[in-house]
């Protein structure tokens, strides 16, 4: 939200500086993420186009330092369908400000089990980042690979991400333990 | 929202320590992961630590175990004194007759602790491993992550 300077000023009483006020402190905010839902490749290389999950876009207005904290959930369907089958899949939470992009983290995921089994399982992703290099930056989680063995299948339902922000602690020397 | 102070967010530190594939509670804690923070920057203060891994294993043999213990502790810096929050167990086993070809896991682990205390100076929590038993499985501590988020919490008391 910008706030705008009335035009003409009909009281004599000082206007508050906003500005300044905005400068000394961020309010923490939650945005919540875009959900994407397509169709889920059965089989995804590393060198296929990575398929967009969940997106989140943070405007921090303020110069001061920021930390945001990703979270990413889902439920992951694995129906494994004979004794060794596998799902194998891979994550990857990309950062992006103005062009500028950048991979912070893959995770993988890897199902075996020794007899065939259908399981549903939840699954959650946090990522702490550390004062993003600048004020508007998005953040984007791929499915970048799936590997699934032969007669069986995967499904991921249920996507949630979302951007927690708040001011970085001030770093002194004397708190240092 | 500045009556009770500026809540605030610390990205903590992954010190990616070697690891052994046994632990007794005789050695000293495996510390994994730190965060510091400064509670007294809010009235009433409560911390949320969020730590999550990737626990990732391959069985290799008849009647794989594995179990893993951690703790979350707490040390200020004026007393020093460590103090154990909360402990919890990630254990896995099979028991499987006859030979069966390694499977290969990754499981995803998330774990919350909510911290409201006096805080009288800033403090450090630590993520540790106490006990490591295994049997036929190898396994890596993956994608660790560990945040602290300061806030008040006024309702608490």
């Amino acid at each position: 939200m910008r706030k705008k300077r009335p035009s003409v000023v009909k009281s004599y009483k000082p206007v508050p500086n906003v500005k300044s006020e905005e400068q000394r402190y961020v309010n923490p905010f939650i945005a919540c993420g875009k959900v994407f839902n397509p169709v889920l490749p059965f089989e995804l290389s590393q060198d296929d186009r990575p398929v967009p999950l969940t997106r989140v876009s943070i405007t921090v207005k303020s110069s001061l330092p920021t930390n945001v904290l990703i979270n990413f959930s889902c439920f992951i369907t694995s129906a494994l369908r004979e004794a060794g089958a596998f799902n194998n899949l891979v994550f990857r939470l990309v950062r992006e400000c103005s062009s500028m992009k950048v991979p912070l983290r893959e995770y993988s995921f890897q199902r075996q089990l020794p007899s065939p089994t259908d399981i549903k399982e939840p699954l959650v992703y946090n990522f702490c980042d550390e004062n993003p290099p600048m004020r508007t930056c998005t953040y984007t989680l791929f499915l970048v690979k799936a590997n699934v063995s032969k007669s069986s299948f995967y499904d991921i339902t249920n996507k949630s991400m979302t951007g927690l922000v708040f001011p970085a602690p001030i770093k002194r020397e004397d708190e240092r333990i | 929202m500045k009556e009770f102070g500026i809540p605030t967010l610390a990205c903590g530190e992954i010190l990616n320590k070697k690891i052994p594939s046994e632990l007794s509670r005789k050695n000293p804690p495996i510390t994994l992961a730190k965060v510091v923070v400064n509670p007294r920057t809010v009235s009433s203060p409560c911390v949320l630590l969020n730590y999550s891994l990737n626990i990732r294993f391959v069985t290799e043999g008849i009647e794989p175990i594995i179990s893993l213990r951690f703790q979350l502790v707490r040390t200020p810096k004026a007393t020093k004194k460590t103090t154990v929050l909360e402990e919890w167990q990630f254990e896995g086993a099979e028991i499987i007759p006859t030979d069966v070809p390694s499977t290969k896991t990754i499981e995803p682990i998330v774990f919350n602790n909510c911290d409201c205390n006096h805080f009288s100076s800033p403090v450090m929590y630590r993520m540790q491993l106490v006990e490591i038993v295994t049997n036929n499985v190898r396994f890596v501590i993956d994608d660790e992550e560990f945040s602290a988020i300061v806030m008040s919490g006024m309702d608490q008391r």
